[in-house]
């Protein structure tokens, strides 16, 4: 009755009613694997399983929005002084009579309306310009810029493997340098080389630590507006966001994805 | 120098990491941080290398932000001349109460007061069952072990926010779906609720609390730091209350528990009242006097020690 094209083009549009509802749902996946990796060769060693509320949700630019207008807000020092009418200093002298002069009314020279008068609705520092969020709003986009970097393959996990993957001697299972013989101050030419064999010269690098590392912080002093060193109680959703590269150490990880949970 | 990748170490993971497409791109010993490989050793090649920062592409939700309405700031905003208030009158000048009706007959003056407020209801939290499933999902039940959930560790674990007034009644969504078997401790729960909890291998108890009763058993540490104690728990003295609690349906602390409050109460209604301290009276002095002769005079019974004079 109908070529094979004349009956594809009629059925196009019409839906097919499977007796299952969705016989193709499946729960979505509840981890991602983040690969584990060693310092500062990024030798992976293993994978640790995150859940995928903290690596993998689905990128929000409202709540990352709020959350960098907030941490912003608060940063503000607000040191604003400007001088009210009283703080002027003119005197409180009435400049014309009240009638009779032909000009407008005027009282006395320190009023917002006149040319050096004082500000109207002036502030005393410090002005406070902090906002409210919702905790879990905040946690949530926490997660969010995490798991956005992530996605786009800019978060390096560094901890240390199981007993199948040994790290190499040159490398550590924390964001933390050594320089090359003991006693020795080169442990920046060893950051170097890292720059540059990844080609991070110029990008900006978070490293985001469990705890003080010293090396780490001593040896990158040269490249110090390039790097970015918060302890994992510390980090927000600016350093995340600014950042090119995120080096996390493991145990920061678990801590953040616990603290920041919904 | 110090990058020299150990062969033999990993080997378990090397092999999907060094799979065939990997190595070819790979010139060093170094991995690549620009190619990811995933877990079953597809290499997936980064869309773009060179990444700008998303904070310039940051909105906030659409709809979520207003801008304030500038009034009298001149013709070209719209809203200059007369601020949108309109021509001359008392709306132009001040404001008129919103309920005014331009002189007519108001509407709270034409119809009587229609209902009334309970002054004895009370105002109770509602929790679901599928809240408390679903903090149980995100791992923030933190209960230990035997340990019953309380109206005091629903607020700390956050199951329950805001000021709680009377109590918390525990209702039944999600009830299909409820399978923990934690024993409940709450104002009230629906007659659903409280068989979905038993039906998990749980318990539900009512409990009696009064307004000062709850606040010490929801932040004991403020009665702590201001007076040094902790008030006792008050029993139910409305009969409405004993005999909810009394109440095994509903699960009531008096009954399940055998409480001897509830023992006390048995005993006086089984008695029929006989106990019960007779209603205070004020007597006229002549009645006392009259009591008194009645007291003096009344014969001794045989047993009794006390004679008579």
């Amino acid at each position: 009755m109908f070529s094979k094209r004349q009956g594809l083009n009629l059925c196009k549009n019409v839906r097919y009613v499977s007796n299952k509802p969705l016989p193709n749902a499946s729960l979505p996946p509840k981890y991602t694997l983040a690969t584990v990796r060693s310092f500062p060769s990024l030798e992976p060693l293993t994978f640790a399983p995150v859940p995928t509320s903290v690596f993998d949700a689905p990128l929000r630019r409202d709540l990352l929005w709020r959350a960098v207008v907030y941490e912003n807000d608060s940063k503000r020092v607000g040191s604003s002084n400007p001088p009210g009418r009283s703080d002027v200093g003119y005197s409180r002298r009435k400049i014309l009579p009240q009638k009779g002069s032909g000009m407008a009314r005027a009282g006395d020279a320190n009023s917002p309306i006149r040319h050096n008068g004082g500000r109207a609705l002036a502030r005393t520092a410090p002005n406070d310009y902090t906002t409210a969020l919702p905790k879990k709003v905040y946690s949530l986009a926490f997660n969010n810029a995490l798991s956005h970097q992530y996605r786009n393959g800019n978060v390096f996990v560094i901890g240390s493997g199981d007993g199948i993957s040994e790290t190499s001697q040159a490398d550590l299972n924390e964001l933390e340098i050594l320089p090359i013989g003991e006693g020795s101050e080169d442990g920046d030419i060893v950051f170097e080389k890292f720059l540059k064999h990844y080609e991070l010269q110029n990008k900006k690098l978070l490293f985001v630590i469990n705890e003080p590392r010293p090396g780490l912080f001593s040896f990158t002093e040269r490249f110090q507006d390039k790097v970015n060193i918060v302890q994992k109680e510390f980090v927000d959703v600016n350093d995340l966001l600014k950042a090119h590269r995120i080096f996390i150490e493991l145990e920061a990880l678990e801590y953040l994805a616990v603290t920041h949970v919904v | 120098m110090i990058w020299i990748f150990n062969e033999s170490t990993g080997y378990l993971l090397l092999s999907i990491f060094n799979s065939p497409i990997s190595r070819s791109h790979n010139t060093s010993t170094m991995f690549s941080i620009n190619k990811v490989v995933n877990p079953f050793g597809s290499l997936i090649q980064r869309s773009f290398v060179r990444q700008i920062t998303i904070l310039g592409g940051l909105k906030p939700g659409e709809g979520s932000k207003k801008n304030y309405k500038r009034l009298g700031r001149g013709p070209s905003s719209g809203k200059g001349k007369t601020a949108g208030r309109g021509q001359k009158g008392q709306k132009a000048r001040g404001y008129v109460k919103s309920w005014f009706e331009g002189g007519q007959t108001p509407i709270f003056k034409l119809f009587p007061k229609l209902g009334f407020t309970n002054v004895t209801s009370l105002k109770l939290k509602e929790l679901n069952l599928d809240r408390i499933t679903w903090f149980h999902q995100k791992g923030r039940l933190h209960l230990e072990p035997g340990e019953t959930l309380t109206m005091k560790k629903m607020k700390e674990i956050g199951l329950v926010t805001g000021p709680i007034k009377d109590g918390i009644k525990i209702l039944g969504d999600g009830k299909f779906s409820y399978n923990l078997p934690i024993k409940i401790e709450a104002t009230r729960a629906s007659q659903d609720a409280i068989e979905a909890i038993e039906h998990a291998g749980g318990s539900f108890t009512a409990r009696y609390f009064n307004r000062l009763g709850l606040r010490a058993h929801l932040s004991p540490h403020w009665f702590l730091e201001k007076y040094g104690r902790v008030p006792l728990q008050a029993r139910p003295t409305k009969r409405k209350d004993i005999e909810y609690y009394c109440n095994e349906e509903k699960r009531g602390y008096l009954i399940m528990e055998n409480d001897p409050y509830y023992q006390l109460l048995q005993k006086s209604k089984d008695e029929g009242g006989k106990n019960l301290v007779a209603r205070k009276t004020k007597k006229s002095k002549l009645e006392l006097q009259l009591e008194q002769l009645e007291n003096d005079f009344a014969p001794a019974s045989p047993n009794s020690e006390i004679k008579s004079n």
